[in-house]
């Protein structure tokens, strides 16, 4: 399947609102709805969304859902509930009054001829472009080779490390049994790219079995 | 210099013994009034002058009725930006606030804001008796209002007649039912191309009504109408003399309403609800309820204070908006939500001069923003 057909079927989860060069925030289109942790996500180039101007990868690092309007203070509802079911259903106008931002750590682009490469897009996303999730198979064409962790290591952020962590462990799955030895073989890889630090490298390790 | 409020602490501190002394006066008078009221027995009766006229018997009130399980409600509210002479353009912005939230087996919520941009039809005419062109304008100011409660009432109109007919529905405005103003005579303001438009749309609701199980009702927090307590005061103690009297309003007089309760119904008489050609089913009753710590002054058309099913619904479904606002003073959470989406900030209104002025200077147009105008956008020290 071609990169545009591709893009004419699948769904898109989100749409950006804030761009830049190496980082970008998007807003799902329901509350609590962002792509998991860690998955690969693309979003195309150019007005017309189908992927024929390239596109860039990112890996979701982050999901907040906080007002729309940051100055009205949720307050607590369930006193008298059971369920968030049942919150949801006494106050349905609360799903309008919130909103679900997740955040997006570039980690490469792809070309107007379809090929991957694991290096920041000359320019970022256009505010308002569509954020589609990648699927099993684009997560692995995606990570065939392992340049983007370069990228995703040079990430200093609290959590930057769990974020690599989740994409290895997604990228690993997505092979089956060849997962394993996917794994060792990106191990090997962040060696390579932490050398002297080598408590984060134990800990990323740590954290994809 | 921002306030300074050692200046008016002091001030403040001045005014607590007349403020309370003018509480205290009120109170006595409210129990006065109620006792009045008590004894009025069969000795009701309206003369043309009085703002109210009882429907029923005022002993009695009506407690709160069971609300359906499923039922709809739409709210409007609306804020604007007012014409301001230091601008490019003399216009005005109303944005209305919209809300429909759904209740039941089939939860939902749309939340949403109209906005209209108007021309200043006062920038032409010359009614200000001091024929001073900077100076406020009552008229200007009068018909800002108009316009929004009767933008405020077309929208509702519009989510109303956009529904499907299969759920009790109650349209809601925090407003009178009556586009009045005190400083508008009755016989030229029914001509007048708001209020026809207003009339228009309440008819058209009473239509609707016809063929759904529908209601309207303006909802008034905190209402400073005095209608009955003077009604009271002028049957008991006959016309007043000129003596002054402590201003009772009438949420002092039923302010021993029960949590729940509704009073009993009451005409709301206005000269123009009197002339000929404003029609009857545009007839505004009103009674006051209790939600919460507050009594609130609830208006209806007169078809739906004729219809006991629909007045109880109506009831029922403003205190059980009351009740969902939680966290919050008791007041029907589908209006708050209109106030939040009508709600213009200082940044939108920045913005939307600013996008006037551009666009008006990218076509030549002339018009020039105020020198104070620049200094307020660009402040220096």
């Amino acid at each position: 399947m071609t990169q545009s057909a591709f893009l004419a079927v699948a769904q898109h989860v989100g749409e950006v609102v804030e761009s830049a060069t190496e980082s970008l925030l998007a807003q799902a289109y329901a509350i609590d709805d962002a792509p998991r942790l860690g998955s690969l996500v693309r979003i195309p180039f150019g007005r017309a969304s189908d992927g024929s101007a390239g596109c860039t990868y990112g890996v979701v690092t982050r999901a907040h859902t906080a007002p729309v309007d940051p100055g009205r203070a949720p307050v607590a509802r369930g006193q008298s509930a059971t369920s968030l079911d049942d919150i949801y259903r006494e106050h349905p106008q609360l799903e309008r009054l919130f909103r679900t931002l997740f955040a997006v750590r570039v980690v490469g682009h792809g070309a107007v001829d379809g090929a991957i490469v694991h290096y920041l897009p000359e320019k970022p996303p256009e505010v308002h472009q569509l954020v589609f999730a990648c699927d099993n198979h684009e997560l692995e064409r995606f990570t065939e080779r392992p340049g983007y962790l370069a990228l995703l290591l040079a990430d200093r952020g609290p959590i930057a490390d769990e974020v690599t962590a989740a994409f290895l462990r997604e990228a690993a799955r997505v092979r089956g049994i060849a997962g394993q030895p996917y794994l060792v073989h990106a191990g090997k890889a962040m060696v390579s790219l932490l050398r002297g630090d080598s408590v984060r490298l134990a800990t990323l390790l740590g954290r994809l079995g | 210099m921002p306030l300074d409020f050692s200046q008016l602490a002091s001030q403040i501190e001045a005014y607590v013994p007349r403020f309370t002394r003018e509480a205290d006066a009120a109170t006595t008078e409210a129990a006065r009034l109620r006792d009045l009221m008590a004894a009025l027995g069969d000795g009701w009766h309206t003369a043309p002058e009085d703002r109210a006229a009882l429907m029923g018997d005022p002993a009695v009130t009506h407690p709160a009725p069971a609300c359906p399980a499923s039922y709809r409600v739409f709210a409007t509210d609306g804020s604007q930006i007012a014409v301001d002479r230091h601008q490019v353009a003399t216009c005005y912005v109303i944005n209305v606030g919209t809300v429909m939230i759904q209740y039941g087996a089939d939860p939902d919520a749309q939340l949403g804001s109209v906005a209209h941009l108007l021309p200043d039809h006062d920038a032409d005419s010359a009614d200000d008796d001091n024929g001073d062109p900077e100076a406020p304008s009552p008229s200007r100011q009068t018909s800002l209002e108009l316009e929004r409660a009767a933008a405020e009432l077309s929208s509702l109109r519009a989510l109303v007649e956009a529904s499907p007919p299969d759920l009790f529905t109650l349209a809601l405005i925090d407003n009178s039912l009556v586009l009045w103003s005190q400083t508008m005579n009755a016989e030229k303001a029914i001509d007048h191309d708001i209020v026809q438009r207003y009339v228009a749309d309440l008819a058209a609701l009473a239509g609707l009504a016809r063929t759904r199980p529908f209601a309207i009702a303006g909802y008034l927090s905190n209402p400073s109408s005095p209608w009955v307590a003077d009604l009271v005061r002028t049957l008991q103690d006959g016309k007043p003399n000129g003596a002054p009297h402590p201003v009772v309003y009438d949420r002092d007089l039923f302010a021993e309403l029960a949590d729940g309760d509704r009073t009993e119904r009451f005409e709301r008489k206005a000269r123009m609800l009197e002339l000929p050609e404003y029609p009857s089913e545009c007839w505004v009753d009103f009674c006051y309820l209790r939600a919460g710590g507050e009594i609130a002054r609830v208006e209806v058309p007169r078809w739906v204070s004729g219809d006991p099913e629909l007045l109880d619904l109506t009831h029922a479904v403003i205190l059980d908006q009351c009740r969902r606002n939680q966290g919050n003073p008791a007041y029907p959470v589908a209006l708050m939500e209109a106030h939040e989406q009508a709600v213009v900030s200082d940044s939108d209104r920045r913005g939307f001069w600013w996008l006037l002025t551009d666009r008006l200077e990218a076509t030549g147009v002339a018009g020039s923003v105020s020198a104070k105008s620049r200094t307020k956008r660009t402040p220096w020290t």
